[in-house]
């Protein structure tokens, strides 16, 4: 199930301002279309009837590994055929469609790049592919937005892994796209760089191109879009501000599983508490289910002392990324 | 075109690749060495009056025709064209090619054109080494080199027309799949069966020698029953295919 994040603090921004939201809206056409698209090998569904639609600004695509995100970009730029649904980018199929890559950056997942070519000569390359008028010098420029024009006379094949995702962005930044695709861009690159990258990627939001930037790491998400598509085992969990997705992930219930001398007093006192929604008793700790983590935590030593328990631990059963999505899926 | 037509030239002419195939390229002008060194036909004190016409062009076509149309020359090709695009599937770089604005002909063209290109320049250039050893200092020499030039021409464009496809539609395993089709079809099959070479590569690549040494008496030769105007539409047939189905799966491939 789909969660439409629209949260009543919000304001709806205005059409100037929309223009660099990553959401389409009345004067602000639709850059990427993506209808009731599915994609299955043989029995395994990759993507499961994805629907959204996104305008200029950037947009973040969130969710853990294996959730999707990689097949639904390869769908986005026409490497891959949906099995069902329909994409438009620009307004037109993007499947073999040579001239509308006039207008599309990629920044692939994979690292493959050509071992025996520069830097230069890569970036190049793509502006003599792209026809553009001064082919080596919109490579200069590329190269020097990506800070890689110190080493851009060296071998790719002896680059770091940062510095093949930076050329890698450069190629795809050389014909000035209007549409721009980056999947887990920031890979490899030191936090320098990656300031200087998220910096890049707004700036380009901000001048009205779409830039969807694929990642698994909230931390990213939060410095570079303000719209947020979340996928989760191929479906979209979520989609909407970031800022309130990330409230919605920080009100979750919480499981925390405590370990103590005597569980079952203890248990009996947490349960009690206001926020406590399950608690269960094994043989030397507790798990329970709580809608306010914070109070649980306090609660939880005068608990343990009141029933004359030893207290050994406290633990966050899912903090992790993975429980969050799977908790926005489950909404 | 040209970017692509210069990058896959630069991929393919380098590395371990490329001394492997000029190794094996060296195997017929060493063969014709050691011929020379040999000097059979001067054995048991006979001095034949046209050792070039009567021994030593028929040894070349010999070599020709078993060793370099039916096995060197579809390995090269293989080499070579397998690479051109499998490789690019295969080290992930295809996207780099295809999310431009560049019809896929065009990229079909460029890889094909390129990949020849390397693979001709190579055959020919060991054709033309074997015959100049062979024929040096000989009363004749010159004869039938064109025929083989030409024959060697024809044949590295249809096979690398055919492996450039093989190696789109199966990356990881074109070169095993050539390699099979080469010895066990071109090399085996074809030469034991008329019916069989009807469906080789091989068969019209001897046509175009066979029309190309019309004029000179060649002896003990077996030649297949083609014409050498049959022979030259089927390769270009078999180039042309092969162009047209490599553009056509590039249409359609998937970049998994």
């Amino acid at each position: 199930m789909t969660t439409e994040i629209t949260p009543t603090s919000r304001t709806e921004p205005s059409e100037a301002s929309r223009a660099a939201t990553g959401r389409p809206g009345p004067g602000v056409p639709a850059t990427i279309e993506v209808e009731g698209v599915s994609k299955w090998y043989g029995d395994k569904v990759a993507v499961s009837d994805l629907t959204f639609a996104l305008g200029p600004g950037v947009t973040a695509l969130l969710g853990p590994n294996g959730a999707g995100k990689s097949t639904t970009l390869k769908m986005l730029t026409g490497q891959l055929r949906p099995s069902r649904g329909a994409v438009r980018v620009l307004g037109q199929p993007v499947m073999d469609n040579p001239p509308l890559y006039r207008r599309i950056g990629l920044v692939p997942e994979q690292e493959g790049l050509y071992p025996f070519l520069t830097g230069r000569e890569f970036v190049e390359l793509a502006a003599q592919l792209h026809r553009l008028p001064r082919p080596r010098q919109a490579a200069e420029e590329a190269l020097h937005t990506v800070e890689m024009l110190d080493a851009a006379d060296r071998r790719l094949g002896g680059y770091s892994k940062g510095m093949r995702q930076r050329v890698k962005i450069a190629q795809a930044l050389v014909h000035d796209p209007d549409v721009l695709m980056l999947d887990e861009p920031l890979t490899g690159a030191d936090p320098r760089q990656r300031l200087a990258l998220m910096e890049t990627f707004t700036r380009l939001g901000a001048a009205g191109k779409t830039v969807l930037i694929s990642s698994h790491i909230l931390y990213e998400v939060e410095r570079m879009g303000s719209n947020v598509l979340v996928i989760v085992n191929g479906k979209l969990a979520a989609e909407g501000d970031f800022h309130a997705i990330r409230a919605l992930m920080d009100d979750r219930p919480r499981r925390v599983r405590v370990t103590c001398s005597d569980p079952r007093a203890v248990a009996a006192r947490l349960v009690a508490l206001p926020g406590t929604l399950s608690v269960s008793v094994e043989s030397d700790a507790l798990v329970a289910e709580t809608a306010a983590p914070l109070e649980f935590h306090h609660a939880v030593s005068r608990a343990a002392q009141g029933a004359e328990a030893r207290l050994y631990g406290i633990e966050g059963l899912d903090e992790d990324l993975e429980s969050v999505f799977r908790y926005l899926v489950s909404r | 075109m040209r970017p692509i037509f210069l990058l896959t030239l630069r991929a393919l002419a380098r590395g371990r690749r490329l001394l492997v195939v000029a190794a094996l390229l060296l195997v017929p002008a060493l063969l014709a060495l050691i011929y020379r060194l040999s000097a059979p036909y001067n054995q048991n004190g006979a001095h034949p009056a046209h050792p070039f016409r009567d021994y030593i062009l028929p040894f070349q076509i010999d070599l020709f025709s078993q060793l370099v149309v039916p096995i060197l020359l579809p390995l090269t090709a293989l080499i070579f064209a397998t690479s051109a695009l499998g490789g690019e599937i295969e080290d992930r770089t295809l996207i780099y090619l295809t999310l431009r604005p560049v019809s896929r002909l065009t990229i079909g063209v460029a890889k094909l054109l390129a990949t020849a290109l390397v693979t001709v320049v190579l055959v020919e250039a060991s054709l033309a080494l074997t015959y100049a050893i062979a024929a040096q200092g000989q009363s004749g020499a010159g004869d039938g080199l064109a025929a083989i030039l030409l024959a060697g021409l024809a044949g590295c464009l249809g096979y690398v027309s055919l492996f450039l496809l093989i190696g789109l539609l199966a990356p990881r395993r074109a070169l095993l799949i050539g390699f099979i089709y080469v010895m066990a079809w071109e090399g085996l099959a074809a030469g034991f069966s008329t019916g069989l070479a009807t469906l080789s590569v091989r068969r019209y690549v001897e046509g175009i020698l066979h029309a190309g040494l019309n004029a000179i008496r060649v002896p003990e030769i077996q030649w297949p029953n083609v014409t050498g105007a049959t022979s030259i539409a089927v390769l270009a047939a078999i180039f042309i295919a092969g162009l047209a189905l490599t553009t056509w799966q590039l249409h359609r491939i998937e970049l998994t």
